[in-house]
């Protein structure tokens, strides 16, 4: 009995070592008519039927699961023994077996093993369902072939009895072996011993399997790409978890056993190989038998045959990573090679080359697993389900892959850097390292452009992709300025803005030590460049951030040496202070001396070259004389437009002529602010100057004139006006002098002394005039205050005239008294003297005290005006947003006098 | 060489603070008592041209005039070191080498009798000037040749070079009740003096030996200071006093523009002088740090004050106008800290008439000269005060006058022979000084008008 039992067994087993696996006719079953042709063919052509075999596969793996799900079946030691002694052959004689009757065989044997159990018809369904389906599996195994020692194999299943402490089965089946060796009755006798350890094992194995699987289908990360609308209808349904899956089966479990039997039986007997090599070529974008691309966008592929569900979402699945594959394939045909796209977008693609090779390695490697059907070596550890451990990495890459070229396509340079490095923070690490190693790659051509431009300061950026960007038709006096820019946009995000800053400043400065001050010294080269890894991982390599901070002080201090000692830098900021800023003040009192009738003049009848004239004549009868050449020469005469009404005073202006490199730190915007400083210190000297000859101009006659009270008294009051108008202007001048220029110099010293570069030198220049332009009210801010400074100005302008033709009045009454005095002389009579005394009252309360009562009138309105425009300046200032005019407020009114 | 001084040294005292003062000069600039640049001064910034001028040798010569009715002190400076400083043709010995026996009267005589030789000395340095800004005369008023003599010049000088400053450093007597001086025409003298640097000059910086006699005592802690110690003191202020002009910058690079801030009216042009630190301070400051604020502080305390005022209750004695040199490191943005904590507290009080503040000056220090302390300071003041100084002085003088004691010697002089008219004139012109300064203090000073 027994010994039939097994013949029938070896029977199947020999169908299955011959490798020549019919059980493709079994699809007959199937109700597709496509698959019926298919299957006709099958007698003559049987590559393709392994082919075709494949693609079941999907849904043999969910089948699979489905199994571990439902399984409550456990082969046991028992089910082997019935197997061995009860199954009673019906087909003894048959020695070549028909291939339509493996199934029949496979059923015989099931239904063998399930008499065992005392099975209800609903369970009996259920586990013929069940073992149906593991052993057809288990006979489409290419496995058993290689071994050929039964020995071993049975030794392989006393082990296992063993280990799980069946001892007694063992011996059982020790006593059987021994039996049907001496009897030599099995053909395949190893192959029967295999079959039977592979059902018993496989049945634990599904059930962990199948768990497994479960699992990984709820856990899919990703959506399914779009294949094609129906196809993706299934994966999308069929990945959103197995249930779906799991109720189709038990739906048709229930329903019908012998049409669901039907329809399953032929899913899961494949030829796995055929299906595989099909697969393979799919996932290349390569059209085959089974799967073809869509005509319709030559992009997804579409499956040729009609599949069961379960395989065919495997399948899909598989065909995902074709589809990305293909999507690579296009992008690289679009942009590799294409001279529009930017060097990093090469470099890119380039990248993406190398990674497609593994791709297509990864496949080589599965294709000869697959073996080589040609020469008969057919035999593989690959299934369709084992395929899916094979892609489930190459396949999350080429999906990552897509999703960073779809993100990348179009752009260049920079902006392409930032886009990839946004991925490589991605919290997968291997997705992160995927995208570093390609980011590496891609950033080589940036690398390379910044370490061109900080050694050479030259830029080969035909894409624009740097993030230095130049304008060549900017002239050399702008360069510094405005030559080269920095396309923010364009800055690698995994660079900072200081770093690319420097980077700016590193290049800039070579440029503007080149073409600006003739320096052709090569000023470092770089002796290592720093490796990619270290400017993409700032982190952990500072290489990269060295190189840039050591080539930014190399350049930066070399370029300020330069400056400094060729160019004399400080000297020109000094003689600046010294001549536009007033702070040599005795050559400006000196030029003021000389100017002064020049400068009386209307703005329109100035002659230039006398000021020229009278320039030079201050420089050499000064201390200015001493100055070195370079200096003094600088210094010029300049007139500003006039306006109507304007003076000498109000147009003249010194000048300070730049050239070369200093002409990038004093342009020409600069030097206006100086002339605007210029222009209101020379005022304010100027009303200096008036106030202080005033009291000089007329000391002497004091003594005198005091001999006239009543004209004295005015003098008196009018020395005290002046005194306070005196005060008002020293105490401004104290203020420009100490709160102001003295501070802001000092500023600017040491911040010319910490300058690091070029641009700190620009800038610590454009700090220290703006804060002088402001604590000089003449900024925007200031206008209106700034305006009743005018006015005040010109009250004392006003005033010194007002003192000059009051004294004429004074010291001619001096006169006329003194005339009067010399003419009364003792020898005259009474009438002659009451005459001359009649002559004398009448002149001077007919002439002159008008003149006194009319000085005095003018000086009092004049002395009201004052206080009150200086009233209005206090009380502006007091309330002026700046610290420094604030405390300007307090000054002048330091012992309160004005409230 | 714009804006140079020319220094006229008159008299015993005129003389040796001079010399002093010219010492100093020549260490700050680094010229050597030769004349001779020396070699660690010759990238220099400063202006030595205002005190000093070149001959054609280049070396430095000051542009002072030296003069003196008796020859000891000056034949003493043409013994010393520095003899080959000075241009020999400027210094001027009374041929007769009897002095003025301190005798206002006498020197004045003498003056007048010289007057063509001294003119034609002070016309040569004028010449030899670009542009003059003024003189600056060294005299004590209490003696005969600097008074008397001094008191001439500076008539002839108002009217010779109206336009230029006259400014005066002035020593006065110590006047002492208790105690008789050595020159008891003192009353005399000063007062016939102050009548000239009242009318004649234009800023007078006040040097009270008694203060300064004072101040040596207690701050340098010696008992009876030696008149070179005085000197000493005197000569600090002098170069202190110029080192505006001296070290030029964006202000204050004239003579006027100091003085014109200081003296808003004429007659009220005497100066009262504060110098810090002096020696006990300095040994303060090798404790703390000296800051803006301690300097300002100091000098306004009136016992730093170089001038020794009385306290009048019935007067409101004020500042007109305040000057503070400060040399040293000095951070400017402390200066206005310093003001707001000065007056914060109340520190000084100024007049009601105009607005008056204190004025700091921060100027630059000569780098040749080496002192323990940081930071120095030299205060100008214009305070309404020092009318009790010619107040104590007229009282002497009127005492001295009522008793008509030594009033011979002066009839003696020419001036004198027909009456005593110039006394009377003095002593009015010196009670007006106090009566305006009186008045200074008064807000109303504004309508102030002098009772002739």
């Amino acid at each position: 009995m027994t010994l039939v039992n097994l013949d029938e067994t070896d029977s199947i087993s020999s169908s299955i070592l011959a490798k020549k696996r019919k059980i493709w006719n079994c699809w007959n079953y199937d109700k597709d008519e496509y698959v019926k042709e298919e299957s006709s063919d099958q007698d003559t052509d049987e590559e393709s039927d392994s082919d075709n075999g494949n693609k079941e596969n999907v849904e043999y793996n969910d089948t699979a699961s489905r199994l571990g799900e439902l399984g409550q079946f456990v082969v046991s030691e028992e089910c082997i023994r019935c197997d061995l002694k009860m199954y009673k052959p019906t087909n003894i004689s048959s020695k070549s077996p028909n291939p339509n009757n493996i199934e029949q065989l496979i059923f015989r044997l099931l239904s063998k093993i399930a008499s065992t159990y005392n099975l209800n018809e609903n369970l009996k369904q259920q586990f013929f369902n069940d073992q149906y389906t593991l052993v057809a599996k288990l006979f489409s195994y290419d496995a058993y072939s290689s071994s050929e020692d039964t020995l071993e194999v049975a030794e392989r299943i006393k082990k296992k009895l063993v280990s799980q402490k069946k001892t007694n089965l063992a011996l059982t089946f020790q006593e059987l072996e021994t039996k049907f060796i001496k009897l030599k009755i099995l053909k395949n006798h190893t192959a029967i011993l295999e079959f039977f350890l592979a059902y018993y094992s496989e049945q634990n194995k599904y059930d962990s399997v199948s768990n497994k699987n479960s699992l990984a289908l709820n856990s899919r990360l990703f959506d399914a790409p779009k294949i094609n609308d129906q196809v993706q209808n299934n994966v999308i349904e069929g990945s959103t978890s197995s249930q779906k899956i799991y109720n189709l089966f038990k739906n048709d479990s229930t329903a019908d056993l012998i049409r669901d039997n039907q329809r399953l039986k032929p899913t899961l007997i494949l030829n796995e190989t055929y299906i595989l090599r099909e697969l393979i070529y799919a996932l290349q974008g390569v059209d085959g038998k089974i799967f073809q691309k869509d005509p319709k966008d030559m992009q997804t592929m579409i499956l040729k045959v009609e599949m069961e569900k379960p395989v065919r979402m495997m399948v899909m699945r598989y065909l995902e990573s074709g589809w990305f594959y293909g999507r690579l394939r296009r992008f690289l045909a679009t942009y590799n090679n294409n001279p529009s796209a930017g060097l990093v977008l090469q470099a890119f693609c380039a990248y993406i080359s190398t990674e497609l090779k593994e791709y297509h390695r990864l496949l080589a490697v599965l294709e000869s697993q697959l073996g080589d059907k040609d020469e008969g070596t057919e035999c593989s550890n690959i299934t369709l389900r084992r395929l899916s451990v094979w892609l489930e990495q190459p396949l999350e890459r080429l999906k990552f892959l897509n999703i960073i070229c779809d993100a990348v396509k179009d752009k260049k340079g920079g902006i392409l850097l930032s886009t990839i490095f946004t991925y490589s923070k991605y919290g997968d690490a291997n997705k992160a390292a995927l995208v570093k190693s390609g980011l590496a790659k891609c950033a080589i051509p940036i690398r390379d452009m910044i370490i061109e431009w900080i050694c050479d300061g030259q830029i080969r950026d035909i894409h624009e992709e740097f993030f230095v960007a130049f304008n060549n038709s900017i002239p050399n006096e702008r360069l510094w300025h405005d030559k080269y820019n920095l396309r923010i946009s364009q800055i690698p995000s995994f660079l900072s803005e200081d770093q690319a800053k420097k980077i700016l400043i590193i290049g800039k400065s070579i440029n503007f030590l080149r073409v600006i001050c003739n320096e052709q010294k090569q000023i470092k080269a770089v002796t290592n460049i720093p490796s990619i890894e270290s400017m993409l991982e700032q982190k952990t390599d500072t290489q990269f951030q060295d190189l840039i901070d050591q080539a930014y002080i190399d350049t930066s201090s070399y370029l300020i040496e330069i400056l400094l000692k060729k160019y004399k830098l400080l000297d020109h900021f000094n003689s600046l202070r010294k001549y536009l800023l007033l702070g040599q003040g005795d050559f400006i009192r000196h030029l003021m001396d000389l100017m002064e009738s020049e400068l009386n003049k209307k703005a329109q009848e100035l002659m230039f070259p006398n000021l020229q004239r009278l320039l030079d004549k201050a420089v050499t009868e000064t201390n200015a004389q001493f100055e070195p050449s370079y200096i003094i020469s600088r210094l010029d005469v300049r007139l500003l437009p006039p306006s109507p009404n304007d003076m000498g005073w109000d147009v003249f202006s010194l000048d300070y002529t730049m050239d070369g490199p200093l002409k990038t730190v004093f342009n020409s915007t600069i030097i206006q602010r100086y002339l605007r400083i210029f222009n209101f210190l020379w005022r304010v000297k100027r009303m200096e100057y008036i106030t202080c000859s005033l009291w000089s101009s007329y000391k002497s006659d004091a003594e005198k004139l005091r001999k006239m009270p009543e004209i004295y008294e005015i003098i008196h009051q009018s020395n005290i006006i002046r005194s306070e108008m005196i005060r008002l202007v020293q105490n401004l001048n104290f203020y420009i002098m100490f709160e102001v220029l003295e501070v802001s110099w000092k500023n600017l010293c040491e911040q010319l002394d910490n300058s690091k570069d070029m641009d700190d030198v620009i800038s610590a220049n454009e700090q220290f005039l703006n804060t002088i332009i402001t604590q000089l009210l003449l900024d925007e801010n200031s206008k209106e205050i700034a305006k009743e400074l005018r006015t005040i100005f010109d009250l004392i302008v006003k005033m010194s005239d007002l003192s000059e033709q009051f004294h004429k009045i004074a010291l001619s009454e001096y006169e006329a008294r003194k005339e009067f005095k010399e003419k009364c002389t003792d020898d005259m009579d009474e009438d002659q003297k009451t005459a001359l005394d009649n002559m004398e009252r009448k002149r001077y309360h007919g002439e002159v005290k008008p003149k006194i009562r009319n000085a005095k009138h003018q000086l009092q309105l004049l002395k009201n005006s004052f206080s009150e425009m200086v009233k209005n300046l206090l009380e502006a200032l007091k309330n002026h947003p700046n610290e420094s005019l604030r405390f300007l407020s307090f000054r002048f009114n330091f012992n309160e006098y004005y409230y | 060489m714009p804006r140079e001084i020319i220094t006229l040294q008159f008299g015993q005292c005129g003389n040796q603070i001079g010399m002093e003062f010219w010492k100093q000069l020549c260490m700050e600039h680094g010229i050597s008592h030769n004349g001779t640049l020396e070699e660690y001064a010759t990238e220099g910034t400063d202006r030595k041209d205002v005190f000093f001028y070149q001959a054609d040798d280049d070396h430095y010569i000051p542009r002072a005039v030296l003069l003196d009715l008796e020859p000891r002190v000056i034949q003493g400076i043409i013994n010393s070191p520095y003899s080959k400083l000075y241009n020999t043709e400027n210094i001027f010995m009374s041929k007769h080498g009897g002095g003025a026996g301190n005798n206002w009267a006498s020197g004045y005589d003498q003056g007048d009798k010289l007057f063509e030789d001294i003119l034609e000395i002070i016309d040569r340095e004028a010449e030899n000037s670009d542009s003059l800004e003024g003189f600056t005369l060294c005299h004590s008023i209490a003696g005969g040749t600097g008074s008397g003599v001094g008191s001439f010049i500076l008539e002839r000088l108002n009217d010779r070079y109206p336009k230029k400053l006259t400014q005066t450093y002035s020593v006065f007597p110590i006047i002492d009740n208790d105690q008789v001086s050595d020159v008891v025409v003192q009353p005399y003298n000063s007062i016939l003096t102050l009548k000239r640097l009242i009318q004649n000059a234009d800023c007078v910086v006040v040097l009270d030996n008694t203060a300064l006699n004072r101040i040596a005592a207690e701050r340098l802690r010696i008992d009876s200071p030696t008149f070179a110690q005085i000197n000493q003191l005197v000569s600090t202020i002098m170069s202190a006093s110029t080192t505006p002009l001296r070290y030029p910058s964006y202000m204050h690079n004239d003579l006027i523009s100091l003085i014109a801030a200081l003296i808003p009216t004429p007659r009220l042009h005497f100066l009262a002088s504060a110098y810090t630190p002096l020696a006990d301070e300095k040994e303060e400051s090798k404790v703390r740090k000296t800051t803006v604020f301690d300097v300002m502080r100091r000098l306004l305390q009136p016992k730093n004050m170089m001038v020794s005022t009385d306290r009048d209750k019935r007067i409101n004695h004020c500042y007109i106008s305040l000057l503070n040199i400060i040399q040293g490191e000095v951070d400017p943005s402390q200066v206005h800290k310093s003001l707001l904590r000065i007056r914060e507290r109340k520190l000084c009080q100024f007049i009601p008439w105009g607005p008056a503040s204190i004025q700091c000056f921060l100027s630059k220090k000569s780098p040749y000269i080496k002192t323990s302390h940081r930071v120095n300071g030299l205060m100008l003041a214009n305070h309404t005060s020092i009318s009790t100084l010619f107040q104590r002085t007229l009282r002497q003088f009127e005492k001295l006058m009522k008793r008509g004691a030594f009033i011979e010697q002066y009839k003696q002089q020419p001036l004198f022979r027909d009456n005593l008219d110039e006394f009377d004139s003095a002593r009015e012109a010196v009670q007006q000084l106090i009566d305006e300064y009186n008045a200074a203090t008064r807000s109303d000073y504004f309508s102030f008008s002098q009772q002739s």
